[in-house]
């Protein structure tokens, strides 16, 4: 039928919707239409969500959580664990941390107010590692949870006694992602230094 | 505390040879995150272990069976 349709329409008669459905379209009519459903395509990416694709979970994990509180030391002032574990701005670490968690009031009246300060007062609880769940690779239907060591036991005296600690994948929220060089998905291989527990006095917490 | 890596070049591209992307420590920048960041086991091996030395570059394997690592280390 498509074949004898060509010398069926009359010179100065053309309809371009039928000549869309009969193949017949001019050249002119054809790169219009072209780009018109170039232009609607890109329109409906724009207007679509753009879906991550992520693997099916099969369990609801337990979230990685701390595995246990370091036998050696347990409890260290900031000051020590500051010098113990190389880390010179380890104060300005902590208050900038204890203010995004708690909030500025909390930090203000457990910490003072003063920026350069190395605590003396603040003991924070060491832990040896993480607790992390998984699924095997080899064996899908199962979950096993694995602990992820931190050289926590690395201070001058017992230096070499330990294992090497274990290199975590750490995940960074989007604001965050902006102040880094340079991320995998937003994902950065780490090098753990230290885990530690801290929690404002009771007190504090009930007076704000 | 952790400390980040950041690629070793400045776009990341994996290497032409053994198609691992390289990475090195930013040790001037020790960040504090919280336990629910962290997703899980990084194997990042040492390119060169012998030198020993702190600036050293380290391979992200994006081919690690976990089941493997876990015997090994």
């Amino acid at each position: 039928m498509q074949e004898t349709l060509p010398y069926l329409p009359l010179q100065g008669w053309y309809n371009i919707d039928s000549a869309n459905v009969f193949n017949l379209l001019s050249a002119t009519d054809q790169q219009r239409s072209t780009c018109s459903a170039h232009l609607l395509r890109l329109q409906t990416i724009q207007d679509k969500p753009i879906i991550c694709p992520v693997s099916q979970q099969v369990y609801h994990f337990r979230e990685t959580h701390v595995r246990g509180v370091c036998r050696s030391i347990k409890l260290t002032t900031l000051r020590a664990a500051s010098e113990d574990f190389r880390i010179p701005n380890f104060g300005q670490l902590f208050r900038a941390q204890i203010e995004e968690d708690w909030g500025h009031k909390v930090s203000g009246l457990v910490l003072g107010y003063d920026q350069n300060i190395l605590f003396d007062s603040i003991f924070i609880e060491l832990q040896n590692g993480l607790m992390y769940y998984r699924q095997p690779f080899h064996c899908p239907a199962s979950v096993e949870h694995l602990g992820l060591d931190c050289k926590v036991d690395y201070t001058n005296a017992n230096q070499g006694i330990m294992p090497e600690a274990h290199n975590i994948w750490v995940k960074y929220t989007q604001s965050e992602e902006n102040n880094l060089d340079n991320t995998f998905q937003r994902r950065i291989p780490s090098v753990p230094v230290l885990y530690f527990h801290w929690t404002p006095p009771n007190q504090i917490l009930q007076s704000v | 505390m952790v400390i980040p890596t950041k690629y070793k070049d400045l776009h990341g591209w994996a290497d032409c040879v053994d198609g691992f992307i390289q990475v090195v420590k930013q040790t001037n920048q020790i960040h504090t995150v919280p336990i629910a960041a962290v997703v899980g086991p990084a194997h990042l091996v040492r390119e060169n272990a012998s030198l020993g030395s702190i600036d050293s570059v380290w391979l992200v394997n994006n081919h690690v069976d976990f089941d493997t690592y876990w015997t090994v280390y």
